[in-house]
């Protein structure tokens, strides 16, 4: 078996194929895409590139927006890690548990997952509109809470939160699908002998369920840290502006607004490259953090 | 390790060509013909999907290829904005810019202009005097960009956006308002009339924040005027100046004066519309093309429709007859070959003949700049009066960052505008646009 | 008796969160019982009332959605793209991560880390690369490149949760089947894929999510009309002064119920199915 698992010829089989496509595809435009933030271009196919050395992002670190955009987003990663990794995995946990209605809540669970951004972004619109027409004020009003209906996506103090909570409903089914596929994947004996040795509740959670799907919560992590720092759609759809006093501007709605609106292709690229850089800082260290504690073998 | 180096080097190797092939000169000749000897040449407007206007052009398309059997015309028309730009942004930077596009700039276009993106219709233009003729005078000025450092005319005029306040006749009686206002003074007496009847005066969709900047444009002609719009846009002016400054607190007043509803700046355009359309507000500021639109909807409000031009200020009366008027152009590739050039020369010059652009006023109420147009007899009484008014129409002027070359601009000062409606001041507000264009003006 | 006393104890706490989940379901579902009310209603109506049931049934919203957003052949069109992008990223995306869980070489760190840092680059930020080699090779509407192209920007995700759910298959099962004389790809088909087939079947349904709901890559690389996708399809209804939000609602539901009842009737099917073939620890 040791044999087999350094065997040249089948690495490159099973290997190559994919990464060929993905090198073509993906990893070449992205060279493609760091070489540019290297470089001023207008988006203009007969003019040719111009190397600036690092000036595009000495001039990013010095734009306040930008700067903001930043600490927008780590606010937005930090609280999306917290919230849609436990969430997700709770519910999957809670439904694993069911006897009955297995299919159905799946089935609740995938919907905000489809369902086109149009329908999304109409619908959050009118939860959060800003009378008291607004599902949020309406359901404020009634339960006698006036003093707390808000302009929910113009004011700086709650449209962040406003977002997140957006794309938490929108993402906590991924997280759940992961799960419950990490769940299916274990053997129940393990689940039984623990049973019989006595843990019940919290304890079940913590030293089986935990353990047992560490590796999914692992998965989970990575994909919202690289999720969300990349995060374009909900923003722009909610807060086209990046918001009040940019209070929801993100570092993606930048880049796009940069590159695709303002003829500013080496900055764009650049925030682009700043993206890719913090996401894999950000993922390194939490998996560092995470590989901390060792999944149990079975 | 063997295959790391190996990828390794082959992703130098293509990101080296393929950087170089981004940045080398247009001059590759590009496959111009399919199979069928026909030249290809694509066709990009902003009008797609089931609306009036978007029929014509299909139709005057599928016309044009009939008579001319060796052309082939690709509608790549999206209506959806993001998307629109996204598509358009990325042809003009691997090359491929459609024949025939619209783009919403003026002074933004330089950029284009100077590398060759644009095809300069001068020469076009100046061979078929007839062709030339039919537009009207000066609508072709519009897109001359020899004060941006490009020489010649970069795109045809094809259709007027005349702005107007547009206002709920039963609401205005209801609320004992006779007559339209002309003067700001005027206008405000409307909006406290207004208030009192409890009706919502003005109609504004804050979160697209377009609306609030063109209210601010208005104001902005009615005070500064074409020339103080033009120098603002060339530098000369600054968004400092005391009257800049103004005109900035002038919009924010109309909030303190209860123009808008409560709760405006997170409101959205199709809510504005919705608003006045139910009814609930007896005004929107907006441009001709909405009538149209207007009266395809089922609102129970649609015949108590009109217009009356935005108000004017007593104490700058020079400036009473200036008109916001938006031009709307079609820009042409200039990286075409030469077949593909006269054939899109074609296209264009049947979409700009005077039975195609009667055919577009007709079935999609389209006000476009040429000589001679008249609305048909038949068309809604709304339509009727916005041509006469374009008719007395004797000086305008359009958007205000439609004559800087600044990029960031509209963005900057339009979400500026809606930071100030909800807490900024005039002059900081003034202060971070000017840095703006200071920073970014190419 | 102590045993009963549990079991009570056990279906209490059962209950209870088996009813607030009930709610948390419905309220999810909620959207998609609004998109099916907008739908139903005029344009004004869905603004006037957001929660209104509609005043009357307008099935001519669902053809006007059928016929000008082109929604049948552009249903197709986008299952055909999907189904290619499914089995390329699923099959040669299990193949790779296989090796990246199991074999051991020098560089597996680094191809592992390449895969998953994909992840982490905006769609956006590689669309005109991408046009530029699309456009330099003459891929535009070629299906079969789209898919590679889909499935490249499948492979990170698919790569990371499936080396995930292989690293936790214990080792012993595929020695033995190895000491039994089994060549290495009957290893991978007859016992890993099954094995993995539940993290295949999630990262699956990801990635059909993903073509499903991309638009920038249909909206530059397909410029025939005939051969769109439900997301160009949609665009139809977004004008610059107007929005056609029952035509696109009616759109959207025409497009979505389908996959949910396809995902329900399925998903648990294929799963069990497969699972059952498969030795199970």
């Amino acid at each position: 078996m040791e044999k087999i698992r350094r065997n040249k010829k089948v690495i490159c089989i099973f290997l190559l194929p994919s990464l060929l496509i993905y090198l073509c595809f993906e990893v070449i435009p992205v060279f493609m895409s760091i070489y540019f933030s290297f470089n001023e271009w207008p988006g203009i196919q007969s003019v040719p590139l111009k190397f600036v050395g690092l000036q595009n992002f000495i001039q990013l670190f010095q734009n306040e927006i930008f700067l903001k955009s930043l600490r927008n987003i780590g606010i937005y990663v930090v609280i999306s890690v917290l919230l849609q990794v436990p969430l997700g995995f709770g519910l999957g946990l809670l439904i694993h548990h069911f006897k009955r209605g297995k299919r159905f809540f799946k089935a609740a669970f995938f919907i905000p997952m489809i369902l086109s951004v149009t329908a999304v972004s109409l619908l959050w619109n009118f939860i959060y509109f800003p009378t008291e027409k607004g599902i949020l004020n309406n359901i404020l009003l009634k339960a006698g809470l006036e003093g707390w209906m808000q302009q929910w996506l113009v004011n700086p103090k709650t449209s962040l939160i406003c977002l997140i909570i957006v794309s938490t409903w929108t993402s906590v089914g991924y997280y759940m699908i992961i799960c419950l596929a990490g769940l299916t994947s274990v053997p129940d004996s393990v689940v039984e002998a623990g049973a019989l040795d006595g843990a019940t509740g919290l304890r079940k959670l913590w030293y089986i369920y935990i353990p047992m799907l560490w590796d999914p919560i692992k998965m989970s992590t990575i994909m919202v840290i690289t999720g969300v720092l990349k995060i374009f759609d909900t923003v722009y759809i909610l807060t086209p502006t990046g918001g009040t006093n940019n209070s929801t501007i993100v570092p993606a709605l930048l880049m796009y607004n940069e590159a695709y609106r303002y003829g500013h292709y080496g900055t764009g690229s650049a925030i682009a490259t700043v993206i890719f850089v913090l996401s894999a800082a950000v993922s390194l260290i939490s998996l560092k953090l995470m590989n901390r504690r060792e999944s149990v073998e079975y | 390790m063997k295959k790391k180096v190996l990828s390794a080097l082959m992703a130098t190797v293509m990101v080296t060509g393929l950087a170089a092939g981004c940045g080398s000169s247009a001059g590759d000749t590009k496959e111009t013909k399919d199979s069928g000897g026909k030249v290809k040449i694509t066709f990009m407007s902003r009008d797609s999907g089931d609306t009036p206007i978007a029929k014509v052009y299909e139709k005057q398309i599928a016309d044009f290829m009939d008579a001319n059997p060796d052309i082939e015309v690709q509608n790549d028309s999206i209506y959806e904005e993001a998307a629109y730009n996204n598509k358009l942004k990325v042809a003009v930077s691997t090359g491929e810019t459609p024949s025939i596009f619209y783009y919403p700039a003026i002074a933004g276009l330089t950029e284009w202009a100077k590398n060759g993106v644009l095809l300069d219709l001068t020469d076009a233009l100046e061979s078929d005097p007839e062709w030339k003729d039919s537009f009207l005078d000066g609508a072709l000025d519009t897109y001359k960009l020899d004060a941006y450092g490009a020489e010649g005319i970069y795109a045809l005029p094809n259709e007027l956006n005349v702005d107007a306040v547009f206002y709920n006749k039963a609401l205005f009686e209801k609320a004992g308002i006779k007559e339209t206002p002309k003067t700001m003074d005027e206008f405000y007496e409307v909006i406290d009339k207004l208030n009192a009847a409890d009706i919502t005066p003005i109609g504004v969709g804050g979160k697209n924040t377009w609306v609030m900047g063109h209210i601010f444009n208005n104001i902005l002609a009615k005070r500064i005027g074409p020339e103080g719009i033009v120098a603002l846009g060339t530098g000369e002016k600054k968004w400092t100046d005391e009257d800049v400054v103004e005109c900035l607190q002038m919009t924010k007043d109309l909030k303190d004066k209860g123009a808008f509803a409560e709760g405006f700046e997170g409101m959205d355009y199709n809510t504005q519309m919705n608003q006045f359309l139910s009814g609930e507000v007896a005004m929107i500021s907006h441009s001709s093309p909405i009538i149209p639109e207007m009266l395809a909807t089922e609102s129970e409000i649609k015949d108590d429709i009109a217009f009356f031009p935005f108000p004017s200020f007593t104490d700058k009366s020079e400036y009473t007859d200036t008109r916001v008027v938006y031009t709307s152009g079609w820009m042409m590739s200039g990286t075409m070959s030469e077949e593909e050039e006269a054939a899109a020369l074609k296209l264009v010059k049947f979409m700009t003949s005077p039975e195609s652009i009667q055919e577009r006023m007709d079935a999609a109420m389209r006000v476009a700049p040429y000589k001679n147009m008249d609305a048909p007899e038949n068309a809604p009484q709304l339509f009727k009066d916005m041509i006469e008014y374009t008719d007395t129409i004797s000086e305008s002027v359009g958007e205000y960052f439609d004559y800087d070359t600044c990029p960031t601009l509209v963005d900057v000062s339009r979400n500026g505008i809606l930071n100030m409606m909800l807490s900024d001041s005039a002059e900081n507000t003034a202060k971070a646009i000017q840095a703006d264009v200071e920073a970014n003006r190419p | 008796m102590n045993k009963s006393k549990n079991k009570k104890k056990y279906s209490v706490g059962y209950k209870v969160s088996f009813g607030l989940f009930l709610i948390i379901a419905l309220i999810n579902i909620y959207p998609l019982v609004f998109s099916i009310f907008c739908s139903f209603k005029g344009n004004l109506e869905i603004f006037q009332s957001f929660m209104a049931l509609p005043e009357k049934l307008r099935v001519e919203n669902y053809v006007t959605a059928w016929k000008v957003g082109n929604i049948g052949k552009y249903f197709l069109n986008t299952i055909i793209l999907a189904a290619g992008t499914l089995f390329i990223s699923g099959l040669l995306g299990a193949m790779a991560s296989y090796i990246l869980a199991r074999f051991r070489f020098k560089a597996k760190k680094y191809v592992y880390f390449i895969f998953i840092a994909g992840m982490m680059i905006p769609i956006q930020a590689v669309l005109i690369p991408l046009s530029y080699v699309f456009g330099k090779l003459g891929m535009m509407n070629n299906y079969p490149m789209l898919i590679m192209l889909y499935a490249a920007f499948c492979f990170p995700l698919t790569v990371l949760i499936l080396t995930g759910f292989m690293n936790s298959i214990p080792t012993e099962l595929e020695e033995a089947m190895v000491i039994d004389g089994a060549g290495i790809g009957q290893v991978f088909f007859k016992m890993v894929i099954p094995l993995t087939m539940p993290g295949i079947i999630s990262v699956s349904i990801f990635n059909f999510i993903q073509v499903w709901n991309n638009l920038l890559f249909p909206l530059v690389f397909i410029s025939d009309r005939e051969k769109g996708t439900i997301s160009m399809g949609l665009l139809a209804f977004f004008g610059e002064y107007s929005t056609n939000y029952s035509a696109s609602m009616a759109g959207i539901c025409l497009t979505t119920i389908p996959i949910i009842i396809a995902y329900v009737l399925f998903q648990e099917k294929i799963e069990n199915g497969l699972m059952s073939g498969a030795v199970k620890g």
